[in-house]
């Protein structure tokens, strides 16, 4: 018995070394991320050439707004960072020699929404007279897609000093299997730098994700610019840590550009005591601010102000009203809430069914779609909008799963 | 003959009369910039008034040349850099300037750089000092500006570091902001060698994440790019010589070619930053053997190189002519630390020659460094050793050897007196993955500890904080470096006086904490400043400023 696991462990070893071993680590497997649809390659080589162009002829789409010419030059910049290619290209038969890259581009929108078809067919042919590998995709983000993988086929050739593509004739079909492939950053528990976002977005690009759901305020720190109520970012940490209405539309195109949109979130009305820093109205009272005072109609007043200025730059068709973790406790302990509850008698989990649904409607009339958080789901599933995307977080989801279930039965 | 720039401006002699240094090195402690009135400095500079206006900086600030040196490649290029690292929050705004031509309304409009030296050669000690003036423009002339004067163009890329650290997005204006004008700055480095160490053998850096930490290196003004390329662990560069060398690389992938390593030259010339490079014998060079295992005593018993063949020193050789085309800094490192001599003492055909010369280990130890040290010396460079080979046979080492502290205290007073160069690395304070080290640690340790006579510390050349790769790669290399670097960094640029009395808590660590928050805009991962273990992550939500 001991002697088997001893020479499985060996056999484990031998393998492992052999995988780890400087001349084990062979470029012959698919190292494409994320793994295509459908990939097929062969067992040649090819070089790109000295000047690799790209080529759009028949294309219908015109890029007067340079997406695709942009892409290309981030698809070459991110094939050539790597190492000073200075090979000597006369010494290359031509027939290896890769001119460029044809794309056709098939529709000549290039509104990034939701859904759109981001699929793209891309073939690098074989060795002999190879002119042009050839991109086809539906939309110019299918095409940066299409980019992306084809950058992940390149590789520095030490010997002959200039880009590579292993495994030729390549042929890769390709569609994403969802349509919304997203990453949350917080910008609100710590500032981060206008170019760190924009890193950010960069990496997204490479790993084929499309959303940048952007947490921008919480309960710590307002860093947004609003134009409508200009003292909102007072709750910013600092002077400086800050981004103004400019900088969030630059992210949004910079975003736009590169294929991914943004999801602007704010998340009300429980993550939400930073706004009251340049409105205290905003808060129950001084000592308990938190959530927003639903009593209020200067709460909703601002939610629309903030909200009219978010569909002046993003454009997404989704924005994200949070609605999670909302400890009502403050709405009792204050006695003006506390009244008015009363009043409208209304007890704390309807007055949170009301704070959303009321928020929702607002976003409902700037032409958003709306994600909330899985609680208000959880607890008013019925009354939400129709409209309203849930967005899990707790653990698997076992009651949105256990709903959805129950809804398909009745 | 260069003319002196802080002669020729005797306005600015007036204003230093009056200089008080009590008043202007007390810089204000509140840790918070809101405080408009507040500009932090990193490093501190030598020399500096300011007053109490504030002056908004056009963003299609312009740049106007001067001196022989100033219509300079490296110069426009510097301004370039700077242009897009200052106004980084404005796109739009010098749009809307534009169409209504308010572009008058700035009171800076242009920046003059005056260099008084077309020579762009750079080495060890080469004039970085630099004066900068930043006032409001006068009746005579109607464009306000700022004025950079400097003997070299790398004293005016110090001078441009400078200017983009008084310039500050006010988001109220939607402009940059000058606070505390007139700025009256006239500043240069305390020692000509002010090093950063990346280690690229225990990990591979690609050739972006080398030059993006040579990039943040300029901006606390550190001069010298220490490359430790290789050691037991693995040979990334290419050596055309011996074209087998590169075996040792840990993949195909993780490689330099030669071309990459001019490509990381001239990247940080520009920049004002010397590149040393390093190849550390006999003790930390196992993987040389992966494509030449004759250089190894046995296939089993792989280092020290083996002493006893003329191989071993041809290949030294060849190295060295082929990196001598690359690396043009007068300084090259030998290593030569840590050389366990056990193989040589049992390998058999080492032990018989070791016998056939009635030599002990030690002296084949000796042997070898100093048999290396003429290699490079007849490649007209000076070599740099760490500091056991001075430890062990000092009175044998080449006199214009530069002795390379790390173990402790006390080498560089010792080197010194027998008068030897020194740079200062004392691996208690100035080791960067030694994580349990606090930036105050790091901020007090002192170069010429121990050294008193001033001809002795001029033999000091500097110092050097060592990023050793063990536990750091591209991941988490930034935030190790940075901001303790930083610290080291203004130890070493700045007056000594000015940085070592009063309360280090109250005037440095807010500058310093403005300071790596200034690295995070510029997108470089610096690590919160007072964390209890250097790059560790913030541990919960707040202002970079706080944290």
């Amino acid at each position: 018995m001991m002697g088997k696991i001893v020479w499985v462990l060996l056999v484990v070893l031998l393998l492992v070394q052999a995988v780890l071993a400087t001349d084990g680590v062979s470029v012959d497997r698919l190292n494409i991320w994320p793994m295509p649809h459908s990939v097929s390659h062969g067992q040649e080589s090819l070089f790109l050439s000295k000047d690799f162009e790209l080529n759009t002829e028949g294309t219908r789409y015109n890029d007067g707004s340079g997406v695709l010419k942009d892409g290309f030059s981030r698809l070459l910049d991110m094939v050539l960072v790597a190492h000073v290619v200075d090979g000597n290209f006369s010494k290359i038969d031509t027939s290896l020699l890769l001119q460029g890259l044809h794309v056709v581009v098939l529709s000549a929108d290039d509104q990034l929404q939701y859904g759109i078809d981001e699929s793209y067919k891309l073939s690098v042919p074989a060795s002999g007279k190879p002119g042009y590998a050839y991109l086809e995709a539906h939309t110019v983000y299918g095409a940066l897609h299409g980019f992306q993988t084809f950058s992940q086929l390149c590789l520095f050739n030490f010997t002959t000093r200039v880009i590579e593509i292993p495994m030729v004739p390549w042929t890769v079909i390709d569609q994403p299997r969802f349509s919304f492939r997203g990453l949350l950053i917080d910008t609100s528990r710590h500032y981060l730098p206008l170019p760190v976002i924009k890193n950010v977005i960069d990496s997204m690009a490479y790993a084929k994700l499309n959303v940048l759901h952007w947490h921008i305020v919480d309960t710590q720190s307002f860093p947004l610019e609003i134009p409508s109520y200009p003292k909102l970012w007072d709750g910013a940490y600092s002077v400086s840590e800050r981004y103004t209405f400019a900088d969030a539309a630059e992210i949004v195109s910079y975003a736009q550009r590169r294929g991914i949109n943004v999801l602007g979130e704010i998340d009300v009305p429980g993550h939400a005591r930073s706004w009251g820093i340049g409105y205290s109205s905003l808060w129950p009272s001084k000592d308990c601010p938190e959530p927003l005072d639903v009593s209020n109609k200067f709460t909703f007043k601002v939610i629309d102000g903030i909200l009219s200025d978010f569909s002046k730059i993003f454009k997404f068709k989704f924005v994200h009203l949070g609605g999670d973790e909302v400890n009502t406790s403050c709405w009792t302990l204050t006695p003006h809430v506390k009244k008015w509850l009363t009043k409208h008698h209304m007890n704390e989990s309807q007055a949170y069914q009301y704070f959303v649904l009321r928020a929702q409607n607002i976003a409902l009339s700037h032409g958003y779609e709306i994600v909330n958080w899985e609680e208000t789901f959880n607890n008013f599933g019925n009354k939400l909008s129709r409209k309203t995307v849930v967005h899990n977080w707790v653990l698997c989801g076992p009651l949105v799963i256990r709903f959805l279930v129950g809804s398909f039965l009745a | 003959m260069l003319s002196d720039p802080f002669k020729s401006h005797f306005l600015f002699l007036i204003l230093s009369l009056s200089l008080c240094v009590s008043q202007t090195l007390a810089l204000n402690s509140v840790p918070e910039p809101d405080a408009s009135a507040l500009t932090y400095l990193w490093p501190l500079p030598s020399e500096f008034t300011s007053g109490n206006r504030t002056l908004s900086v056009d963003p299609d600030l312009s740049l106007a040349v001067g001196g022989i040196g100033g219509n300079s490649a490296i110069v426009r290029a510097a301004f370039d850099r700077y242009r897009a690292i200052i106004f980084k929050h404005t796109s739009g705004i010098s749009i809307f300037s534009r169409f209504t031509g308010r572009s008058s309304v700035y009171d800076i409009c242009k920046l003059k750089i005056i260099v008084n030296s077309n020579n762009e050669e750079l080495q060890l000690g080469v004039d970085e000092s630099y004066t900068l003036f930043v006032s409001k423009n006068d009746e005579k002339s109607i464009i306000g500006e700022a004025t950079i004067e400097a003997n070299t163009v790398y004293g005016a890329l110090r001078g441009l570091e400078t200017f983009s650290q008084l310039c500050s997005f006010d988001y109220g204006t939607k402009s940059v902001q000058v606070y505390k004008a007139p700025w009256y700055i006239r500043d240069k480095p305390r020692f000509a060698f002010r090093g950063l160490l990346l280690d690229t053998s225990r990990h591979y850096f690609p050739i972006d994440v080398i030059k993006q930490i040579i990039e943040s290196m300029s901006y606390a003004k550190l001069n010298v790019f220490h490359w430790h390329i290789i050691d037991e662990e693995s040979f990334p560069l290419e050596v055309p010589a011996y074209p087998k060398l590169w075996k040792g690389s840990y993949t195909k992938w993780e490689r330099y070619t030669v071309e990459d390593a001019y490509e990381i030259v001239n990247f940080a010339k520009v920049r004002g930053i010397n590149v040393m490079a390093e190849i550390d014998i006999p003790g930390h060079a196992e993987s040389w053997g992966t494509g030449y295992p004759d250089l190894w005593p046995s296939t089993s018993c792989r280092e020290p190189l083996d002493v006893t063949k003329n191989f071993t020193f041809d290949v030294i050789s060849g190295i060295l002519t082929d990196m001598r085309k690359i690396f043009p800094f007068e300084l090259f490192h030998l290593g030569g630390d840590e050389v366990n001599t056990d193989c040589w003492s049992s390998t058999p055909h080492v032990k018989q020659w070791l016998q056939d010369r009635n030599m002990t280990a030690k002296d084949a130890y000796k042997y070898f460094v100093l048999k290396a040290q003429e290699i490079a010396i007849s490649k007209n460079w000076t070599p740099v050793n760490w500091e056991e080979t001075f430890n062990t046979f000092a009175e044998n080492l080449n006199p214009r050897t530069v002795v390379h502290n790390w173990l402790g205290a006390g080498v560089c007073p010792k080197a010194v007196a027998k008068g030897f160069k020194c740079i200062f690395s004392n691996q208690g304070f100035w080791y960067l993955d030694h994580l349990d080290v606090p930036w105050n640690e790091v901020y007090t340790a002192e170069p010429l500890e121990g050294i008193n006579d001033t001809s002795k510390q001029e033999l000091v050349l500097g110092g050097e904080v060592c990023m050793w790769g063990e536990t750091a790669d591209t991941s988490d290399v930034q935030q190790t470096i940075w901001p303790r670097a930083a610290a080291a960094a203004e130890r070493m640029w700045s007056r000594r006086d000015a940085i070592s009395t009063g309360n280090i808590t109250l005037t440095a660590l807010p500058r310093l904490q403005y300071f790596r928050c200034l690295l995070n805009r510029r997108g470089v991962q610096a690590a919160p400043v007072t964390n209890k273990y250097a790059r560790r992550p913030p541990i919960g939500a707040g202002s970079c400023y706080e944290q």
